[in-house]
């Protein structure tokens, strides 16, 4: 099998803001077990790569997988072959929601009324340098202080 | 600032998520750049999706502390964060 975590990250960071991808260290608890592992194909069929199903988003038509170091890659369903499409279509939200159920759900953001819609791709940005580069909510809290303001 | 570094940026209980109400990306993002906010952000366009749409407050700025369940426990800065730092000593 060859593995080319380059190739798709790097469309993928042209495609979505490479920006959102956090340390491995902070995503332990994504162990959500070997359903949700995967061998995924690219579109054209001449890679692949492994990687734990974390989200799908319907609305922005994105995937995001845990990749083999802990790294998360968001990108573009339309990158992934038709079975690995199929499967998300048939089987992904079964799987999310099954990861989610299982030992250590209540430590996932997913598990949380707030927290569930907060991990959403494309959801929460974050200041890096002068701009918002997309940030992915890794913690679950007990609580959120929620501050709403503007700058005017 | 200092109350966030002080009592939320390294207490695992709470997080702090800023909801911009912005309608001009540039101008927030700006505002955020100079500020250096350290806490994660939804704009104005992903509130709806944040789920934060039931709570927008009638006036800005406005603090409100919810439960990971959605539920309100406290309003207004001072109290927000009385009751953050209450929750969190119990807990310890």
């Amino acid at each position: 099998m060859v593995t080319l975590f380059p190739s798709i990250s790097s469309v993928a960071s042209v495609v979505m803001n490479s920006k959102i991808f956090l340390v491995a260290a902070s995503l332990a608890f994504i162990g959500q077990g070997p359903l949700a592992a995967r061998t995924w194909t690219s579109a054209d069929g001449s890679k692949t790569f492994e990687g734990e199903l974390r989200a799908l988003s319907e609305t922005a038509k994105t995937v995001t997988v845990v990749l083999e170091g802990g790294k998360i890659r968001t990108f573009p369903i339309s990158l992934l072959s038709e079975t690995d499409r199929d499967f998300l279509k048939k089987e992904g939200h079964k799987i999310i929601l099954a990861a989610n159920d299982g030992e250590g759900a209540g430590d996932t953001p997913q598990a949380q009324k707030i927290g569930k819609n907060l991990a959403k791709p494309g959801i929460l940005s974050k200041i890096e340098g002068k701009s918002f580069a997309e940030h992915q909510l890794t913690e679950s809290p007990d609580y959120y202080i929620v501050y709403f303001s503007a700058s005017w | 600032m200092k109350q966030y570094q002080a009592e939320i940026a390294n207490n695992p209980s709470v997080e702090m998520i800023h909801v911009s109400l912005d309608r001009d990306k540039k101008a927030a993002e700006a505002w955020a750049a100079k500020e250096g906010f350290p806490w994660p952000t939804v704009m104005m366009d992903k509130i709806k999706e944040s789920g934060f749409e039931d709570h927008m407050p009638s006036a800005v700025p406005d603090y409100k502390l919810l439960s990971k369940d959605g539920k309100v426990v406290a309003q207004g800065k001072g109290k927000v964060f009385a009751k953050a730092a209450e929750l969190t000593k119990k807990e310890s």
